[in-house]
C-alpha cells in the first residue's frame, strides 16, 4: 500500500513541480514573484476549454495553441506591466502581479461567467497494473507530459544559445547586457516560457478540477512547493513539487485526508521557520 | 501644520460629521467601511510606506484583532470599551512575534512569511472550531455605554469616526516625531541609519506592533460593525488590498493612506451589483498608478506643483 500512496503522491508533486517551475524561473530571471501564476494556469485550462470542446480540435493541437496563447499572453504581461515597472521598487512589481491576478480573474469572468465547467479526460479510463500498484492512465500521463516540459526546458537552457543567454541574464544582467544580449528580449521570452508553463498545467489538471475562475487557488500549493525547494533553485522547485505531492499523500493516507490542506501550510510554515531558503535556495547576498 | 489648512481640515471633519444626519443609513454604513480601512492603511503605512518593510500579513492582524475583540465580548463578557483595546494589544503582540523572524529577512523572504503568516492565520479561524466556531462565525454584541447601544449605523459612525481621528491623529504623531524619522531612515538605508545611531532591530519591531495594533483595531471595528464575523472575510486577498491602498494613496504618506484607503473601499461600493467589474477596476486602477504614478496620488500634488514651477 505504501507503493501505492507514493505512485499517488509522484503523480501529484508532478503538478506543483510544473507550476512551481513557472513561480521559479520568473523569480530567477527577474527577481519578481508572480503571484498571478495560478490565474495562468486557469487562463490555460480556459484556453483549453476553447480548443478542445468549444472548438472541437484534436488534443495535442489543443495542447499547443493553448500553450502558444498562454506565450503570448506572457510576452504582453511583460511588455506592458513589467517593462515599464524596471527599477521600480521591488514592491510595486509584487503588487503589480497582484493586480494581474485580479485583472485576468475578472476577465476571464465577464466572458465565460463564473460557473464551473467540466473537461473531458483525453485519456485512456481502464487503469493500469503494475504488481499491485494501480495506476489510472490519466494521473500516469499527467506525471509524464509534465516531467517532458520539464527535461525539455532544461535542455533547451542547457544546449541551446537562447537558452544559455536567458541563464546568463539571470545570473548577472549587467554583464549579459555587455556580452550582447537583449535583456528586454530574454525577459519577453522568460515570461512566455514561465506563463506557457503554468497554462500546460492548467490544461493537465483541467480533468481533474472543475474549470472555474477560482481554480488559480492550486498555485497556493505549488507556491509552498517553491519555497519547500528554495525559491532561486530550478531543480529545488522540481524535487519540492514531488516532495510535497508525497508529503501529501502520505499524510492523508496514515493520518487522516481531512489533513492534506493543512498539511501543505504545515510544510510553509515549517520551512519559513527554520530554512527560510528551502532545501536547496541559496541565500543572496544583496548590496544594502 | 499651517492655519490655512488646519482651517480646510475642520471644515471638512464638521461637514462629515453631519452629513450621515442627512443622508440615508446605507450611507453612514459605506463611510464605516472607508473609516475602517482608512485605520488599517494608515497601519499598514508606517511598517510598509514608512519603514520600508514589506507586510502582506495585513490580513492576518485584522482577523486576530476581530476575533480577539469578539471572543472577549462573548466569552469573557468584557464590554466593547475593555474588548478593543485589549484585542489590538493582542494583535500587537503577535506583531511583535512576526517581527522577530522578520528582523532577519528582507525582500522577498519577509514577503514570503509575512504572505505565510495571513494564510495560515486564516486556516486557524477555519480549522480551530473549538474557539472560533470555524466558517459558521460568531455573532457580535453592540457596544454599549449604559443602557445607550451602538445599534443602528448611524451610532457606530460616530463611534468609528471618534476612533479613526484618534488614531490617524496619532500615526501623524508618531510620523512627525523621532520614531517616524528613525521609520524613514531605516528604509532608506540601514546602514545608514545604523551609522546615525538608529537602533534598528527595536524600530522595526516598533513599526510591527504599531502595524499590527492599528490592523486589530481596524479588526475590532469591523466586527462590531458587522455583528458577525467568519474568517472568509479575513482572506489573503485583505492584505493586498491594504497594500493597494497605501500603493495608491501613497507609501510613506498618512493622507495617502487616507485617500488610498477611502478610493479603494468606495469604489467597490459603486460596483456592488457587477462583482467581475469590481476586480477589473481594482486590477486597473492598481496597475495603473503604479505604472504612472509611483508616489501615489499624493505624488500627483508635487508633481503638478513641480510642473507649475517649470
Amino acid at each position: 500500500m505504501f507503493l501505492q500512496v507514493l505512485v499517488s503522491g509522484i503523480t501529484a508533486g508532478s503538478l506543483y513541480a510544473l507550476i512551481a517551475l513557472g513561480f521559479v524561473l520568473i523569480y530567477r530571471a527577474t527577481e519578481i514573484v508572480n503571484f498571478a501564476q495560478g490565474e495562468v494556469v486557469m487562463i490555460g485550462a480556459y484556453f483549453a476549454l476553447l480548443f478542445y470542446v468549444d472548438m472541437h480540435l484534436p488534443y495535442y493541437l489543443s495542447f499547443l495553441l493553448a500553450g502558444v496563447s498562454a506565450f503570448l499572453v506572457g510576452m504582453i504581461i511583460n511588455n506592458l506591466v513589467c517593462r515599464p515597472l524596471m527599477g521600480a521598487k521591488h514592491l510595486a512589481v509584487v503588487m503589480a502581479t497582484f493586480a494581474l491576478s485580479f485583472l485576468m480573474r475578472s476577465i476571464i469572468r465577464i466572458i465565460w461567467g463564473s460557473q464551473y465547467y467540466s473537461f473531458p479526460t483525453p485519456f485512456p479510463e481502464t487503469p493500469y497494473k503494475v504488481g499491485r500498484v494501480i495506476i489510472s492512465p490519466q494521473n500516469l500521463w499527467i506525471a509524464f507530459i509534465s516531467l517532458g516540459i520539464m527535461l525539455f526546458f532544461y535542455l533547451f537552457f542547457r544546449f541551446t544559445k537562447t537558452g544559455k543567454s536567458m541563464f546568463a541574464t539571470a545570473q548577472n544582467p549587467e554583464a549579459a547586457s555587455l556580452m550582447g544580449v537583449s535583456i528586454q528580449r530574454v525577459y519577453t521570452m522568460i515570461w512566455g516560457i514561465s506563463c506557457a508553463m503554468g497554462a500546460a498545467s492548467g490544461i493537465l489538471i483541467a480533468p481533474l478540477y472543475a474549470i472555474s475562475p477560482y481554480m488559480g487557488i492550486i498555485s497556493i500549493k505549488a507556491f509552498t512547493a517553491a519555497v519547500l525547494g528554495g525559491f532561486n533553485s530550478l531543480p529545488g522547485s522540481v524535487i519540492g513539487g514531488l516532495l510535497l505531492g508525497v508529503i501529501e499523500n502520505l499524510g492523508s493516507f496514515y493520518i487522516s485526508s481531512a489533513y492534506k490542506d493543512i498539511l501543505s501550510f504545515l510544510v510553509l510554515i515549517a520551512v519559513l521557520i527554520f530554512k527560510p531558503t528551502g532545501l536547496f535556495g541559496t541565500e543572496e547576498i544583496k548590496r544594502a | 501644520m499651517k492655519s490655512s489648512t488646519r482651517m480646510i481640515v475642520l471644515v471638512f471633519l464638521v461637514a462629515l460629521l453631519l452629513f450621515p444626519l442627512f443622508m440615508e443609513t446605507y450611507f453612514s454604513y459605506v463611510l464605516c467601511i472607508i473609516f475602517i480601512a482608512v485605520i488599517n492603511a494608515t497601519g499598514l503605512n508606517l511598517v510598509t510606506g514608512y519603514s520600508g518593510q514589506t507586510n502582506l500579513g495585513q490580513s492576518g492582524f485584522v482577523a486576530i484583532g476581530a476575533y480577539a475583540t469578539a471572543l472577549f465580548m462573548t466569552r469573557m463578557g468584557i464590554g466593547f470599551w475593555g474588548a478593543l483595546p485589549a484585542g489590538g494589544l493582542i494583535t500587537a503582540f503577535v506583531g511583535l512575534l512576526i517581527a522577530i523572524p522578520a528582523l532577519r529577512m528582507r525582500g522577498l523572504y519577509l514577503a514570503l512569511v509575512t504572505f505565510g503568516f495571513a494564510a495560515i492565520t486564516e486556516m486557524i479561524l477555519i480549522h480551530w472550531v473549538s474557539l472560533t466556531h470555524g466558517p459558521d462565525g460568531i455573532r457580535v454584541p453592540s457596544p454599549e455605554i449604559g443602557s445607550f447601544a451602538f445599534n443602528s449605523d448611524l451610532r457606530m459612525f460616530y463611534l468609528i469616526f471618534a476612533v479613526t481621528a484618534f488614531m490617524v491623529y496619532m500615526a501623524k504623531n508618531i510620523v512627525n516625531s523621532r520614531v517616524g524619522r528613525a521609520f524613514i531612515s531605516i528604509r532608506e538605508s540601514e546602514i545608514a541609519a545604523q551609522a546615525m545611531g538608529v537602533d534598528i532591530t527595536r524600530y522595526k519591531i516598533m513599526a510591527f506592533i504599531l502595524s499590527a495594533f492599528y490592523g486589530g483595531i481596524a479588526g475590532g471595528l469591523w466586527a462590531t460593525l458587522a455583528m458577525f464575523i467568519s474568517p472568509d472575510a479575513f482572506g489573503v486577498v485583505e492584505s493586498i488590498i491594504a497594500l493597494a491602498m497605501i500603493a495608491v494613496g501613497g507609501m510613506g504618506s498618512i493622507l495617502g493612506s487616507i485617500i488610498g484607503g477611502a478610493l479603494l473601499s468606495f469604489l467597490p461600493e459603486i460596483l456592488r451589483e457587477a462583482r467581475e467589474f469590481q476586480e477589473l477596476l481594482f486590477g486597473a486602477i492598481l496597475v495603473i498608478s503604479l505604472i504612472f504614478l509611483p508616489n501615489g496620488i499624493v505624488g500627483l500634488h508635487d508633481k503638478i506643483r513641480r510642473g507649475l514651477a517649470k
